[in-house]
């Protein structure tokens, strides 16, 4: 090859490499002042639930009679801590549940049938618990399907006291097992960026509003215990992550 | 520069709170100016009541006014200090600028001359309680009615004339005169129980501060009352045996008349307490029995009251006895006593009969087999939770310091 030659094709090479030599210069320094930070989501530690729903304890006939369907609601709070995370499956939490419920209903008069205003009687139940928790979040966090399932399982402390108006009748304490499972509808999808927003400036990685269904043996496993537990309950809410 | 400007509005907003203090404080006290030492006696308020209403009985009986004031640093323990006190006007300001200690209005005022009625020595500390006779402030007529003013001054040292005192300096006080005593209630209804059995009236007009509720332990209940569901008002109690009850035997005012029923152990003062068991008329009644309180509601509108029966002596299950009602306005004149209702004793049950029926001999054995026991959190059922939340505590605690000493 002459020199010539080597300087035509020099100049032909120069004149092929120059837009992918020099066009991510160039972008590189475009990006300095165009591009978007990506999105660097904060540690998830905790999770905690506002929780309504319904409970009727396992004191039939008597419940019944005394509190007619009286549902409640119970109200409860949950905060669950994230112990480690399940590559691909989920996060494995401990948490404690704090609750409370009132039931009332019409007492009666033991000597005459007729005396219907003779005050009220009423119950209430403060349950406890403390759970183990899985919550199975692969589907949202891998394939964006924003469905949340979660199984929770413990040991349940209930504290009752029941009386008529003025006059404490009963209190006591009641222990079992507590089981629950959890489907929760992740609100990120709806709209992404102010989910974003609401990690970046608040700490809340996820909110979730969910369903569960739950059971206890409060006072069923043996003991002179009454039995305030539940074959069946539900309860829904908000969940948050943080 | 965003940095500045958030500093800006930091700083802002700090002024701003602390003028808004300022201002607050500045509207709750009084301030006075300087009189003879030239040292500034501090600020006062007034505790606790602007309005205080006298009754016609309070008035002839010059029950004092207690006045609660506060004063504010720099007060001096021992500062020779003295409060004056001003009569009249109809306003809520003294209407004049006057002179420490005497009737004679500022130099250079054109107001009325000043009505100096009252004095008396600050006795050291920020506290101080003054009682002042309501004679000595509106004379001894006492079917006034309506409002008056006196307002209250603290003065520095003595011999001191030359400062006035200025119509802002004051803390002023509204005398409500109410002579009239309230209506009785009416429509006395009441509900069966045992340990919560409610009491309700109506209530005619008028500024009341409290109820109270008195059962004849020593009567009975007329008409059909007892046989109806507790709601019916027992209106022949003024001819039952034994009672001395008679609406409008009770004098408005009136506690030292021994000859009525409600007086001598009545309660004077709406601030009073319950009193249950305390016999109201002490040997005043034809049947030798007496009233006995067993309720007192406070409130502005004090229509309804619980009475626990199992607190009333000899009230025994399926008993039941004649109740009455007296108010008392804000003035604390007392109503007659209302006509009688029929309070009714008897055994209530709720859940925790109907749980227990069947399954123990009674309530108590019912009771004891659930209260607590192996499920405290003291017993041997809490042992196996406890245990499991111990656990669950400390492998928490474990991870945390491993977390932190990897």
């Amino acid at each position: 090859m002459n020199s010539s030659s080597f300087v035509s094709f020099a100049a032909a090479l120069a004149a092929v490499l120059s837009p992918v030599l020099v066009s991510p210069v160039s972008a590189q320094v475009g990006s300095e002042w165009t591009s978007i930070h990506e999105f660097e989501p904060s540690p998830e530690r905790f999770t905690a639930e506002l929780r309504i729903g319904t409970y009727r304890p396992n004191l039939e006939p008597a419940f019944t009679e005394a509190f007619g369907g009286d549902l409640g609601p119970m109200l409860s709070l949950e905060l669950d801590v994230h112990l480690f995370r399940i590559p691909y499956v989920g996060v494995l939490a401990v948490g404690g549940s704090f609750g409370w419920i009132e039931w009332t209903g019409a007492a009666t008069s033991a000597a005459a049938d007729d005396d219907t205003n003779v005050g009220t009687t009423g119950m209430s139940l403060i349950p406890i618990a403390v759970l183990a928790v899985l919550r199975v979040d692969v589907l949202a966090r891998e394939l964006d399907f924003p469905l949340i399932l979660s199984g929770k399982i413990g040991p349940d402390v209930g504290y009752f006291q029941t009386g008529v108006t003025g006059r404490l009748d009963a209190d006591g304490w009641s222990v079992g097992l507590r089981w629950a499972v959890q489907a929760g509808l992740e609100l990120d999808f709806l709209e992404q960026r102010a989910a974003n927003r609401l990690d970046q400036e608040w700490g809340i990685n996820h909110s979730v509003v969910f369903f569960e269904l739950y059971g206890s043996t409060m006072g069923q496993m043996g003991g002179n215990m009454l039995p305030l537990g539940t074959d069946l309950a539900w309860v829904a809410g908000l969940q948050v992550t943080f | 520069m965003t940095k500045t400007v958030t500093n800006f509005i930091a700083l802002s907003a700090a002024l701003a709170s602390l003028s808004l203090a300022v201002t607050a404080q500045a509207q709750m006290t009084a301030n006075f100016r300087t009189y003879g030492d030239r040292a500034a006696p501090g600020t006062m308020s007034n505790l606790y009541f602007t309005t205080w209403p006298v009754s016609a009985a309070e008035c002839a009986a010059n029950t004092l006014i207690p006045v609660q004031i506060s004063m504010a640093p720099p007060v001096v323990v021992g500062t020779n200090l003295f409060f004056d006190v001003w009569a009249g006007g109809t306003g809520a300001t003294l209407s004049v600028d006057c002179k420490p200690g005497t009737n004679r209005r500022a130099v250079g005022s054109t107001a009325a001359v000043c009505t100096h009625v009252w004095a008396g020595p600050r006795q050291g500390g920020v506290m101080q309680l003054l009682e002042i006779p309501p004679q000595s402030l509106f004379g001894s007529d006492c079917s006034m009615s309506g409002d008056r003013w006196f307002h209250i001054m603290l003065v520095g040292a003595t011999g001191d004339t030359s400062a006035d005192i200025a119509a802002a300096n004051v803390v002023n006080v509204r005398v409500v005169f109410d002579g009239t005593a309230p209506s009785a209630p009416t429509n006395v209804s009441t509900s069966a129980g045992d340990t919560s059995i409610e009491v309700t009236w109506t209530l005619a007009s008028d500024q009341y501060s409290s109820a109270r509720v008195y059962v004849d332990p020593t009567g009975t209940c007329g008409g059909g009352s007892t046989t109806d569901s507790g709601t019916t008002v027992d209106t022949g109690v003024s001819t039952d045996a034994g009672t001395d009850v008679d609406a409008g035997d009770m004098d408005a005012g009136d506690v030292s008349d021994a000859g009525d029923v409600a007086d001598a152990g009545a309660p004077s003062d709406a601030g009073e307490g319950a009193d249950a068991g305390v016999d109201v008329d002490a040997g005043g009644g034809s049947g030798g029995g007496g009233l006995v309180q067993v309720a007192v509601v406070e409130g502005t509108s004090p229509s309804s009251a619980i009475i626990n029966g199992s607190t009333i002596e000899g009230f025994d299950t399926g008993d039941s006895l004649p109740v009455y009602v007296v108010v008392y306005d804000t003035a604390r004149n007392v109503s007659t006593m209302s006509e009688a209702g029929c309070i009714r004793r008897v055994e209530v049950d709720g859940f925790w009969s109907t749980y227990c029926e069947g399954r123990y001999d009674s309530l108590e054995e019912c009771r004891a087999a659930y209260s607590g026991c192996s499920a405290s959190p003291g017993g041997r059922g809490s042992a196996a939770p406890l245990a499991g939340l111990s656990l669950l505590l400390l492998g928490l605690v474990a991870r945390r310091v491993k977390k932190r000493n990897p």
